[in-house]
């Protein structure tokens, strides 16, 4: 879950007697007799910046300069003194209209950029990936104000004469500065970082791309590209073993579950009692392949003989029911479980037998290029569910593979 | 990184990071889409080719286009760095016109090839001829230059610290510079997208060590999980 965002001003006990909120606490007003410094006010948002928004952004907009104008924007941290202009304190930083100077916990300011006045948008940009505080005007960036910022920080204002009155948008409205083209501009920094990090020689990807190959049983490209890669090609064994899957996977694929199991047993005797349940989704897929063949009577026999009796892995009866089911239909292939009769579930049972094959020679379940693939999307979640600001701005799939997702 | 930082340490255990893992989804298709385009990209037709016919993937290009870039990819794999030199100039002279570096490399394998075989003369001669002046320009082509010299210093070249110019990767990686060059200069993305898989893996995972402990991959090629620490 996203953190939620400042949204208004936070109007509550706290709230200085001097300013006054309008506009679903959107607008202050100053209210003070602004005689002196002692007379300022600042409020805060109601939220603090979320430390996984790479970038956060909001504008306020100058409505009037009132009296002097003397009238601050930024950030501050949670215990700052809120009768000071943002930037005086410690852990504050403000941007002032009327000198157009930088505060940064300090009551001297330093030349930063222009003076603001009525009319005026200024934005304030909080960059967590970077660390440091920049400022906008009227859609124009102003640069880094405060570089090495990194703590927690509550967009404020603080306003000190009267009649000064500043309205803030935190996003509900378009902003006036393109701040999507300033972000993308950052991904793309990230991108290129994470594309300059350096991996071990091509040998790597290649013989990953074979061992995926060889997993799915594409043997003539496995043999292809074996060929352009070492003296010899595939190696016997590897081969013969892969050539072996490919065939009882065929089977499968082409509904010919009995030779498919007879072979099994043949070629690996220890399959079916070290993976009992590969056995039984066999034999499932059989029924179904029975029922496709339209004998009922058999069907039911082979069910009753094979499914439901002896001893059953776990999760069969739900799988059993769900097959059974197909013979309640006249037209099983215009029946809600019609899709039990679809090729892709041929293609499971198949791969399961294939996983089930490469295990009892010690390989895993995945080929490795996929089990990279899986530890990459896993880290990058954990990644930018934890700490990495950075890993929010890109996207695996999207950025890095040109996957495109699927629309849901 | 200090006691109490290491300790505070969040732990992720090897069943909770299995369970995440085996929760992603991949499509195969995606994957294969994946693989085809490393096999065009990388110039591999033949397999290509089979792999159109074995997955249902089609190429992203016509796979007729890529001989070429194969001929002379194949040219370098096989040790014909002269042929391989010639055939580019016959496809696009500015290839090697606005590559010096991929220039340098592909001379650098023909010295190679020269030692391999065992005329040291014709070697000597021609790193003298071709490369020093290069070298001279360029203090990266000079290191590599000398590097790829030490070879005839040695008698049992195979035991040397300069072994690995002798492999077959040395080869495979100069073939490599050759072909992104001419898919550049043909408009087409130069890298194929797999490496891009690796690199997020390992920039991810670098990033994530400094919160996170977890099962890391340090071996790519098997993918296998390390217990975390």
């Amino acid at each position: 879950m996203a953190e939620k965002l400042p949204s208004a001003w936070s109007v509550d006990a706290n709230l200085s007697s001097k300013l006054e909120t309008a506009t679903c606490d959107l607008q202050v007003i100053y209210r003070g007799s602004g005689k002196s410094d002692a007379e300022a006010a600042a409020v805060k948002a109601n939220r603090p910046v979320p430390t996984s928004v790479p970038i956060f952004y909001y504008e306020v907009r100058v409505i009037s300069k009132g009296r002097d104008g003397y009238i601050g924007i930024g950030f501050c941290a949670d215990r700052v003194l809120m009768s000071r202009l943002p930037g005086w304190e410690l852990h504050s930083y403000g941007y002032h209209g009327d000198d157009g100077c930088s505060f940064r916990g300090c009551s001297r300011g330093t030349i930063y950029g222009p003076t603001f006045s009525t009319g005026d948008v200024i934005g304030a940009c909080y960059n967590q990936l970077e660390h440091y505080i920049m400022y906008t005007k009227n859609g124009v960036s102003l640069g880094i104000a405060f570089p090495g910022v990194n703590e927690l920080l509550y967009p404020t204002v603080g306003l000190r004469t009267p009649g000064e009155k500043v309205e803030a948008n935190f996003g509900t409205k378009p902003f006036v500065f393109d701040i999507d083209s300033f972000v993308q501009e950052q991904k793309r920094t990230v991108l290129a970082t994470i594309q300059s990090t350096p991996i071990p020689d091509c040998d790597v990807v290649r013989r990953l791309v074979l061992s995926y190959l060889t997993h799915h049983c594409y043997c003539g490209t496995a043999a292809a590209l074996a060929r352009d890669l070492e003296k010899g090609g595939l190696q016997g064994d590897r081969l013969d073993s892969m050539l072996r899957r490919k065939q009882l996977c065929s089977l499968v694929e082409e509904g010919r579950i009995d030779e498919a199991i007879r072979l099994s047993q043949e070629a690996t005797p220890m399959l079916f009692s070290a993976f009992p349940e590969v056995l039984f989704s066999l034999k499932c897929q059989k029924f179904v392949e029975m029922v496709r063949a339209g004998n009922d009577e058999a069907t039911m026999a082979y069910g009753r003989s094979e499914l439901c009796g002896g001893e059953q892995p776990g999760g069969a009866t739900e799988a059993v029911q769900e097959v059974v089911g197909l013979l309640a239909y006249p037209d099983p292939q215009a029946s809600p479980l019609s899709y039990l009769l679809e090729q892709g579930r041929r293609k499971a049972v198949s791969e399961e037998l294939n996983v089930a094959l490469k295990a009892l020679q010690g390989e895993p379940s995945r080929p490795p290029l996929t089990t990279l693939y899986c530890q990459a999307a896993a880290v990058h979640k954990e990644l930018a569910s934890t700490v990495g600001r950075a890993a929010r701005l890109v996207d695996l799939d999207s950025d890095m593979l040109g996957i495109r997702g699927e629309s849901a | 990184m200090g006691k109490g930082e290491s300790s505070s340490k969040k732990v992720i255990g090897r069943e909770d990071w299995e369970k995440r893992l085996s929760d992603v989804k991949i499509r195969k298709e995606d994957m294969n889409k994946l693989v085809m385009n490393y096999l065009v990209t990388e110039g591999y037709v033949d397999a290509a080719e089979k792999f159109q016919l074995e997955s249902g993937v089609k190429p992203e290009i016509d796979l007729s286009t890529i001989t070429d870039r194969m001929t002379v990819r194949k040219a370098v794999q096989s040790g014909n760095v002269e042929d391989a030199l010639e055939k580019v100039n016959d496809l696009n002279p500015e290839i090697l016109d606005t590559n010096p570096q991929l220039f340098f490399h592909l001379q650098q394998q023909r010295l190679i090839e020269l030692i391999r075989s065992g005329k040291v003369e014709e070697a000597l001669e021609f790193a003298q001829e071709e490369l020093a002046p290069r070298g001279e320009e360029n203090h990266q082509f000079l290191e590599e230059l000398e590097r790829t010299v030490a070879l005839l210093a040695f008698e049992d070249t195979a035991n040397s610290p300069v072994s690995d110019l002798l492999d077959i990767s040395q080869r495979q990686k100069t073939a490599s510079e050759l072909n992104a060059a001419i898919l550049t200069s043909q408009s087409h993305e130069k890298d194929p997208r797999l490496p891009s898989l690796l690199k997020m893996l390992v920039w991810a995972q670098n990033q994530l060590d400094e919160k996170v402990s977890y099962p890391r991959i340090n071996d790519l090629v098997n993918a296998t999980l390390e217990d975390p620490v």
